[in-house]
């Protein structure tokens, strides 16, 4: 089987295989090649790190108390009864 | 009660003009909006903005919601598109959609090193978390919201297609393309920052 054809189809998958979004069947073809190729996996390691770092670094932040005040204000000024 | 049956018991009355109901629908969702305008556009003032925006435009249009999607969709995609417009008035400089395409296929060709350890126990978070901003800053909106919606806030590949109006395979593409651009931009930083230990040999 052509080695480089291999590493591309696993390249383009990869966000698939991260998003169990991959047939069981593929995922395991997936997994045998990943073993033993380094470059896959290193590939596959650091774009789960890309995802967990932006995940990391955003954390969900409180809404300040003022901001929802205004939209409050906004809308029973604009649609008052 | 579920969320969602809450949620819409609260989207009927405010349809029949009680602001309280409407304020709660607020209260609720509030968290959410906020942190997506920004996750989206990296600044408070914007981000409020986004959020009064999304609200005015909900009770406007309140009347024309069916109640296809959750409330909660509904407002994202109002939300989106308020950023969208923002972030298309951006003046910074942007990669090219031709060089996400191509990043595939110049990946071949490139060594890949895993990062050995995790730069949060080299670096402060904060710095980490501006070399992120700044990358996730240079992607073509079409390829932000995708990597926002799906990657941060945590949203399904069938509800960001729902959100954004795309196909499910546009959304996984957009999808894959930024986190191989982002990975290659946190790659070049690791490496300028000097952390040491980061890239494995």
């Amino acid at each position: 089987m052509n080695r480089r054809f291999d590493c591309e189809e696993i390249f383009r998958m990869l966000s698939g295989y991260i998003d169990d979004e991959i047939d069981t069947m593929m995922r395991e073809v997936m997994e045998e090649h990943i073993r033993d190729c380094e470059r896959c996996l290193s590939l596959l390691h650091t774009l789960e790190k890309t995802i967990a770092f932006s995940r990391e670094t955003h954390r969900r932040k409180k809404v300040p108390e003022r901001v929802v005040k205004k939209v409050y204000y906004e809308i029973r000024i604009r649609y008052k009864r | 009660m579920t969320k969602t049956d809450g949620e819409a018991v609260l989207v009927e009355r405010a349809k029949n003009g009680d602001v309280k109901a409407f304020e709660d629908l607020i209260k609720i969702t509030s968290g959410r909006i906020y942190n997506l305008g920004l996750r989206l556009l990296h600044n408070k003032e914007d981000a409020a903005d986004i959020m009064q925006e999304t609200y005015i435009s909900a009770y406007e249009n309140l009347p024309k919601f069916k109640g296809n999607s959750s409330f909660s969709t509904w407002l994202y995609r109002i939300a989106t598109n308020f950023a969208l417009m923002k972030m298309r008035k951006e003046k910074g400089r942007m990669v090219s959609e031709e060089r996400l395409k191509e990043l595939s296929k110049h990946l071949y060709n490139t060594t890949i090193t895993d990062w050995a350890e995790s730069p949060v126990d080299h670096m402060k978070k904060q710095e980490l978390k501006e070399a992120i901003d700044r990358a996730i800053e240079s992607l073509p909106p079409k390829y932000r919201s995708v990597f926002v919606l799906h990657d941060i806030e945590g949203l399904s590949i069938a509800e960001v297609a729902d959100i954004l109006s795309i196909s499910k395979s546009a959304v996984k593409t957009r999808s894959h393309r930024s986190r191989l651009y982002l990975r290659e931009k946190l790659s070049e930083y690791f490496k300028e920052s000097g952390v040491k230990n980061l890239v494995r040999k």
